[in-house]
């Protein structure tokens, strides 16, 4: 694969995206988890309509509490409340640390890509996880 | 011109031809001989415009052309081309041998001049899954946002996001394009999204607070308002 055919890939968008995204993520996060999550609490249009009228979690329920854990630096207890969102940041440092290690030092990211897709499969399976862990925990707690 | 005999077919035909009108194999002992000789006197020339040669060496003697004849009983010095004596066998001794045709890394459908398609990143390869991943690729995007927000805006993202999923999916399913695993993602994802948005509805129609909140509130107060604050 020649060098034209490289900067065209997605796995060098993102990690050129990447080399920067972190800085107006964590301003964002930590102007959020300070202020935000009070705000958008009181506003219908983030409440889980989900549980409101089933009484169960959606598959996202406990993302909010799980970013400003995050940002507040509390990581088990994101982990505990959402673990897609400890598992994107977790995803992301493999992510650059990879591109780096083979564009850098290996010197094998013509030939060896890294391959988007199987952070997106991983995603999907700790979303689905988590979210059957907590319908488990809630059903035994009905029923027993 | 001097006659040749072509490495593929052994037809007699003129040093200079590129082609060999007979099989239509290239002729490479022509283009091989033309990048030596131009080589040489290449080589030749610029070692005598250097500005040192000229200044210390204002005559300088001629390069000495390497004696490729030597030992071929060749007589040196005459003024043929060297290669027209190099590639004019006697016939007798002339074994055709076959020209090692170049490897072509892409993917090279005809060889006759119908147009070759190369192989690039992002797209499918002829035979296997075609096309371009965008779709299998938006519909795992919506997928994982539609199973995420499924519940905002009372439901209707979560429809919005999980039917264009689904969509998107089977078209990409559909067509056989390149990212069918993702295709499936972004079907399961739209799928389940679009289930929880339809119980959603229902219950909401049909009954004011549902049967597991009115079991909790009841028993375990402590978790329902736990439940309750977490969103």
């Amino acid at each position: 694969m020649n060098p034209y055919e490289r900067v065209k890939r997605t796995d060098t968008d993102l990690y050129r995206i990447g080399k920067w995204i972190w800085i107006p993520v964590i301003i964002a996060g930590i102007l959020f988890a300070q202020k935000g999550v009070d705000f958008i609490s009181g506003i219908p249009f983030f409440r889980c309509r989900f549980r409101s009228v089933t009484g169960f979690p959606c598959p996202g329920c406990g993302g909010t509490h799980a970013v400003t854990a995050l940002f507040k630096g509390r990581f088990l207890e994101s982990l505990k409340e959402h673990a897609a969102v400890p598992y994107m940041v977790l995803a992301y440092l493999h992510f650059m640390g990879l591109y780096f290690t083979r564009a850098h030092i290996t010197k094998t990211i013509d030939s060896k890509p890294v391959m988007i897709r199987y952070y997106a499969y991983g995603l999907v399976i700790v979303i689905f996880l988590q979210w059957f862990v907590k319908l488990g925990l809630m059903l035994i707690l009905m029923f027993t | 011109m001097s006659k040749i005999y072509c490495l593929n077919c052994g037809n007699e035909m003129e040093a200079d031809t590129k082609f060999c009108p007979s099989c239509g194999a290239a002729n490479t002992q022509y283009a091989a001989a033309v990048e030596a000789v131009e080589a040489t006197f290449n080589g030749t020339a610029e070692s005598n415009v250097t500005p040192g040669s000229i200044s210390q060496d204002p005559v300088p003697a001629p390069a000495p052309v390497p004696d490729i004849d030597a030992g071929a009983g060749q007589n040196p010095g005459t003024e043929t081309p060297y290669y027209t004596q190099q590639t004019e066998p006697a016939p007798a001794q002339f074994t055709p041998t076959p020209v090692p045709q170049p490897q072509y890394q892409g993917s090279y459908s005809d060889p006759y001049g119908q147009g070759y398609q190369q192989a690039s990143y992002g797209q499918g390869q002829p035979g296997e899954e075609g096309g371009s991943k965008a779709l299998a690729i938006v519909s795992l995007v919506l997928g994982i946002v539609s199973l995420v927000c499924c519940c905002w805006a009372f439901g209707f993202l979560g429809v919005l996001f999980s039917a264009a999923s689904v969509v998107c999916g089977i078209i990409a399913l559909a067509k056989h394009q390149a990212g069918r695993g993702m295709a499936i993602g972004g079907v399961i994802c739209g799928g389940v999204a679009l289930l929880l948005a339809l119980i959603m509805t229902i219950v909401s129609l049909t009954m004011d607070k549902s049967w597991a909140e009115d079991y909790l509130e009841e028993n375990y107060p402590d978790i329902y308002e736990q439940i309750e604050d977490s969103f």
